[in-house]
């Protein structure tokens, strides 16, 4: 049984929208009553689908073959608080034009948790058209570095020249 | 015009659509949208920001292009505006300035204002003092209307209130006004006809059409009439006198209540929004006689039209718009059954502020005609007893049907208002006795008017040279023969000059 402490941890864990998005599927899954019953290894399966770095957590928490009643009931209360907390995170949104491994990822969301927001999501995107760089999109606030725009702004600057010759 | 995405680089602002309702979308984002500014979607199309709360904005759409969930949206950092110029004259365009027709070409202004401003303040506005002429005889006698008045014109659908806003517009291009005709939801085949109407008439280098078909977004017939009212500023500041023709606000305020509604605003009288009357007194409140910075006089003068219904003329935009306006033009059903064209009844319709502009001699005419007009209203209630009635009253009747007669014009046809005076004064001295007489010399007086100079000439020594309508009956009675000869009239023995 753990105190509302560890979910959090939980929520400090968790890197992107997409892994926040497995958490809850998981978590729907852990607070219906028949999950209690569960084998071990069936538990497990189900943990498999979550992001590695969460998994220690949720095994240590449901991994126990009997659940009291009462601890069923603050499980079930808490999986609610924690639902209510995930479904209001903020998220950033990044696109890029590549997938990033598991390091990068961490690398951005590290970067983020200390400079931003203790709890800030990323919101990964993938759009190769934007070539290299990235474009961040936030509280309705976007920032484009990508070569992409850099590009067409050097070749607005060109287009300009070339109509100021031809005038 | 930019694209979504010089827009998205220039503001750094994006909002992504959450829900859509017909003309009404809402976006999250766009943390510094303001009221009334105008956003551009992924796909191109427009929408303007018609409220805000702490997580959305709500979108007025610009286009009935499918908008999706998700959609990304991004400020433009301007209000809606028109572009303005002179070059819009003789044009056909949209409420953002766009040629209705693909096959017309405008040479784009360089100018462009803000269709959704304040009126000006009270410092900038001048008494009413100069005369607006309709070319319609019995407006001009009866309900004389003043430069920057603005009248409303209204009626039941089909009893000539359209030809006489052609009738007002063709008279004013002709002097060298600038028209504005605002049509608002109206049918396609209408606006072409009035393109056709323009410019058959040869007027069309002084007028501008304003239109949005009843085919278009809520939003664009929404926008009409203040786009119109915009470029009527323009020309207004530019130093000319403007009229301009809001055909019609009824139809407006349908669309705005649809939006509304749809915006989930509390219904109020009849389901319109609380603000309907705002809405349109904003609007109106932008005509009137104004003084320029450089101390010149120019007038936007008004004229609104809203269509009642089965003539309840009580309805709740009718009498909205009646109370923001300087008076009203009733269009009467049962005397355009009875033939009378135009078929307005003087006896509803009011002008607040036409008097003021008028000459002493016309002031004159005006008080005579109305009280006259109001004593046969009473005697025509006992017309049925006619059998009984006395002399006097049925003169009365008779001279009230010769006036009626008189008033008749036809459609397209615009009088001018001296000839008339001079025609009003051998009728009311019972030159004419015979209708079929008076109807056939009056034509020939008004085609002899426009060809001669000396009838042109003499028409003006007459009604300049006296104050009141005695003085005038007495000039004319005195020249009656040099009247009728040179208008070139067969001379009749007159009775009682």
């Amino acid at each position: 049984m753990q105190d509302s402490a560890f979910f959090d941890n939980i929520i400090a864990k968790l890197r992107t929208t997409e892994e926040c998005t497995q958490v809850i599927a998981c978590l729907v899954e852990c607070s219906v009553p028949t999950f209690f019953s569960l084998t071990n290894a069936q538990k497990e399966l189900i943990f498999r689908k979550l992001p590695i770095q969460t998994i220690p957590f949720f095994i240590e928490t449901f991994g126990k073959t009997s659940f009291t009643a009462e601890e069923q009931i603050v499980i079930k209360r808490q999986i609610n608080v924690l639902l209510d907390k995930f479904r209001t995170c903020k998220s950033i949104k990044l696109i890029l034009a590549f997938r990033p491994n598991e390091e990068t990822i961490s690398f951005f969301s590290d970067w983020i948790k200390k400079n931003v927001k203790a709890d800030l999501l990323i919101d990964l995107q993938f759009d190769k058209s934007i070539v290299g760089g990235a474009q961040l999109i936030a509280n309705g606030m976007y920032k484009d570095y990508s070569v992409k725009k850099k590009l067409a702004d050097r070749f607005q600057i060109q287009r300009e020249e070339i109509m100021a010759l031809l005038n | 015009m930019r694209t979504f995405q010089q827009y998205l680089n220039a503001t750094e602002e994006i909002g992504f659509i959450e829900a859509c309702n017909q003309s009404i979308v809402y976006a999250s984002g766009l943390p510094n949208a303001t009221l009334q500014e105008i956003v551009i979607f992924e796909n191109g199309e427009l929408g303007l920001i018609l409220s805000m709360s702490r997580d959305q904005v709500e979108i007025l759409l610009f286009s009935q292009a499918s908008i999706k969930e998700g959609l990304r949206v991004t400020r433009t950092g301007v209000k809606q505006e028109i572009p303005v110029g002179f070059e819009l004259l003789g044009k056909s365009i949209d409420p953002f300035g766009q040629p209705l027709n693909a096959s017309q070409t405008i040479t784009p202004p360089k100018l462009s204002r803000p269709i959704d401003i304040s009126p000006t303040g009270i410092n900038t506005r001048k008494r009413i003092e100069q005369p607006f002429e309709t070319g319609v005889t019995l407006v001009d006698m009866l309900i004389p209307l003043g430069k920057g008045q603005r009248e409303l014109v209204i009626g039941d659908r089909k009893t000539g209130k359209t030809s006489f806003l052609y009738q007002t517009i063709l008279k004013q291009a002709s002097i060298g006004t600038i028209c504005i005709y605002a049509g608002i939801g109206k049918k396609k085949t209408d606006i072409k006809k009035i393109e056709a109407f323009f410019q058959a008439a040869g007027i069309q280098n002084n007028t501008v059409i304003i239109a949005s078909s009843s085919e278009d977004p809520a939003g664009v017939i929404y926008l009409t009439p203040y786009a119109a009212m915009t470029l009527a500023e323009y020309f207004r500041d530019e130093g000319h006198d403007v009229l301009i023709v809001m055909d019609d606000l009824f139809t407006h305020a349908k669309f705005y209540r649809e939006i509304m509604l749809i915006g989930k605003r509390f219904p109020g009288r009849n389901a319109y929004p609380a603000d309907i009357f705002y809405t349109h007194a904003r609007l109106i409140e932008r005509a009137g006689n104004f003084v320029l910075a450089d101390g010149s006089e120019h007038a936007i003068t008004c004229l609104p039209v809203v269509e009642s219904v089965e003539g309840d003329i009580a309805g709740f935009i009718q009498t909205n718009l009646m109370s923001m306006t300087d008076g009203h033009i009733y269009f009467d059903v049962d005397m355009f059954g009875k033939g009378n064209r135009p078929a307005i009844n003087p006896f509803v319709s009011v002008s607040r502020v036409g008097r003021q502009t008028q000459t002493p001699l016309r002031l004159s005419i005006n008080r005579e005609l109305i009280s006259f007009l109001t004593l046969y209203n009473k005697l025509e209630s006992y017309s049925h007893f006619s059998a009984e009635a006395g002399n006097d009253i049925k003169r009365t009747l008779s001279v009230a049907e010769r006036i009626f007669g008189f008033f008749n014009q036809g459609a397209n046809e615009v009088k001018n208002i001296d000839l008339q005076i001079i025609i009003f004064c051998l009728l009311w001295a019972d030159y004419w006795q015979d209708m079929i007489k008076m109807e056939k010399d009056i034509i020939v007086i008004n085609q002899t008017y426009k060809s001669s100079v000396s009838a042109q000439a003499l028409v003006k020594e007459l009604t300049t040279s006296v104050q009141s309508l005695n003085e005038l009956l007495q000039a004319v009675k005195k020249q009656q023969d040099r009247i009728l000869r040179t208008f070139g009239v067969q001379v009749v023995t007159a009775t009682n000059i």
